[in-house]
């Protein structure tokens, strides 16, 4: 089991008589982790717990092995924070916010502007770095805040929707950047956003907030396995006469986009489509096994809070 | 030909861990004052406010070439006091060319978010953002008020080259405290609860201002000396009068100066409460 930066339980947080996160628990693990959920989930509420900004009413979290409500300078000082709203000083350049940033973590002054050279550098701002940071384009703004959050090598990185109002190009930057960070250079990442191509380009797991309450978490890889044996199929002839024999013997047929998905009866193996298909009259064009999509977990996980 | 892009040699992992710092504050410190000093405003500001000081030493330097001339401008603990008292405008306008925009423009720019996601404490934020006005309104206070001293002391050895004359520097550190405190938690809690630092800057003025005005109303309305508890000014004149023990204004004649620094005493806790609640991360990550 990969190991365990972040670790909550039965985490509640409240704002008055308002339950933002309701016994939530959850781990994120060292690599890229994201963290989804629609509006208002309490994805945020998380963060700001993480963050030792709000303080648990019940539950715990814990960073490190470290309270964040307890310990929350020795916390933030292993944590990278890219907020999903501009964070800039007025009339800094990049480079010197990049370097008061690391000095306020603690980098001695030379050690900080050096260090904000090189992430200017690795985010592809070198050349603009002598540039005020309020003069940037939306995408250039944040490669600033990533830089920020990286300039003292912190072990996890929280990025607030990293891509938001960035063009495709720009997206793909950031993704690629945001890889990098994790399979390079050995960072872990949590990826908080609502887009689920984003997060599944990047992250190897996923944790599904919904309502305040974690709805599912694990390996993308394991969530997307399904518990029952189902295939994509495509027959030509009368499609309608398979699906009937289908069900007939016992399988269940759903339709789908381009294909129907089949699962097999219980004890079946896959040369029962094979003969199903013969009794209909039909023939197999196109098979393969089917995997959920991340929006189908996505879907499913929240459907349950509603 | 590789694709990959030039700038993915440039990040490395730092080998130690970095230790906390014990004086967290000292870098917002000195970042602010090295932007306030790139201002040339600001430098002129600081340029026009020590002009005083320059009359005060001709004074001092006229009444040692006509010692006759000490009956009508005495060289006493009153010059240094009416000159510290006089140095007040130039405290409002540095107080609001220097501060007003300290936290507003934090929070305006989300750059707030910037300070407390780091291993700082609130404590830290406003520390640091108070050193900074501090440092600005001494440079039009303080400074010049020992330096008026040191120049006068030099100028007239006959006259405030004795050893009890040293406890005018006492007085003098302790009225610019008086004068400085408040006026920084007033305007920081200004520059907080505004996000335009033009409009920080002019509630401010509005405040200060505006409790002189309501002190001349209540006096004109009791003719009570506790009048001048409604004035911020009125308040800091009249502790500063008491340190440097000289005949009280009419108004404040028989007002007591415990009360006055109660009042600022309390202004000053309140502007802490009030930027305590007011800058809080929390509120800004949405």
């Amino acid at each position: 089991m990969t190991e365990t930066l972040v670790e909550f339980e039965a985490l509640t947080v409240r704002y008055g008589s308002r339950v933002a996160l309701d016994a939530a628990s959850g781990r994120f693990a060292r690599g890229a982790t994201g963290l989804l959920g629609p509006n208002g989930a309490g994805k945020t509420t998380l963060l700001k717990a993480l963050l030792g900004f709000l303080s648990p009413s019940a539950g715990r979290i814990e960073a490190f092995g470290l309270s964040p409500s307890v310990s929350p300078l020795e916390v933030r000082r292993r944590i990278g924070y890219m907020p999903e709203v501009d964070a800039h000083l007025p009339d800094l350049t990049a480079v010197q916010t990049v370097a008061f940033a690391g000095e306020l973590s603690g980098l001695p002054q030379s050690e900080s502007m050096r260090r904000a050279h090189e992430v200017l550098q690795f985010v592809g701002l070198g050349e603009e770095r002598y540039r005020k940071v309020e003069t940037y384009s939306t995408g250039m703004k944040q490669k600033a805040k990533l830089a920020t959050a990286l300039v003292h090598d912190p072990e996890i990185v929280l990025l607030d929707e990293p891509t938001n109002g960035l063009d495709p190009a720009g997206r793909e930057e950031m993704l690629h950047l945001i890889g990098d960070i994790v399979t390079l250079r050995g960072l872990s990442v949590v990826l908080c956003s609502h887009l689920l191509r984003d997060v599944e380009k990047v992250c190897e797991s996923i944790l599904v907030i919904s309502g305040g309450a974690i709805r599912t978490q694990g390996r993308v890889e394991d969530l997307k396995k399904l518990d029952r044996d189902w295939y994509v199929v495509r027959v030509k002839g009368e499609t309608d006469r398979f699906i009937a024999e289908v069900r007939k013997g016992g399988g269940e047929a759903q339709p789908g986009p381009d294909a129907w998905r089949v699962a097999l009866p219980e004890g079946a193996t896959v040369s029962w489509i094979f003969e199903t298909a013969m009794a209909s009259g039909t023939q197999i064009r196109h098979l393969r096994k089917a995997e959920d999509t991340l929006e189908d977990i996505f879907l499913r996980a929240t459907s349950h809070a509603a | 030909m590789s694709s990959s892009q030039i700038y993915e040699q440039h990040y490395r992992r730092l080998d130690a861990s970095i230790p906390l710092r014990a004086q967290r504050w000292i870098p917002i410190a000195r970042e602010g004052l090295k932007a306030l000093v790139g201002f040339r405003a600001f430098l002129g500001l600081i340029a026009i406010a020590w002009l005083p000081v320059f009359g005060r030493l001709v004074q001092v330097y006229f009444t040692t070439r006509f010692p006759e001339a000490r009956r009508i401008v005495p060289v006493d603990d009153k010059l240094f006091f009416d000159f510290m008292g006089m140095q007040i405008p130039w405290m409002l306008l540095m107080s609001a060319y220097a501060g007003a925009g300290l936290i507003a423009n934090d929070m305006r720019t989300g750059g707030l978010l910037l300070y407390l996601s780091r291993p700082l404490t609130l404590g830290d934020y406003i520390l640091g953002k108070v050193s900074i006005l501090f440092a600005s309104l001494s440079m039009v206070t303080l400074i010049p008020g020992l330096v008026l001293f040191l120049g006068a002391r030099s100028l007239a050895p006959d006259v405030l080259g004795d050893a009890s004359h040293l406890l005018l520097v006492p007085k003098i550190i302790g009225f610019a405290l008086v004068m400085m405190l408040p006026t920084t938690g007033l305007v920081l809690v200004m520059s907080a609860l505004a996000r335009n630092p033009r409009f920080a800057g002019l509630g401010f003025f509005f405040v200060f201002v505006g409790t002189t005005v309501a002190q001349g109303i209540a006096w004109q309305a009791t003719r009570s000396p506790y009048a001048g508890l409604a004035s911020i000014q009125a308040c800091m004149r009249r502790v500063g009068e008491w340190i440097f023990q000289v005949k009280p204004t009419r108004m404040t004649a028989d007002l007591p100066p415990e009360w006055a620094l109660l009042v600022l005493v309390a202004l000053c806790l309140g502007c802490l409460f009030i930027l305590k609640t007011r800058v809080r991360a929390v509120e800004i990550v949405k």
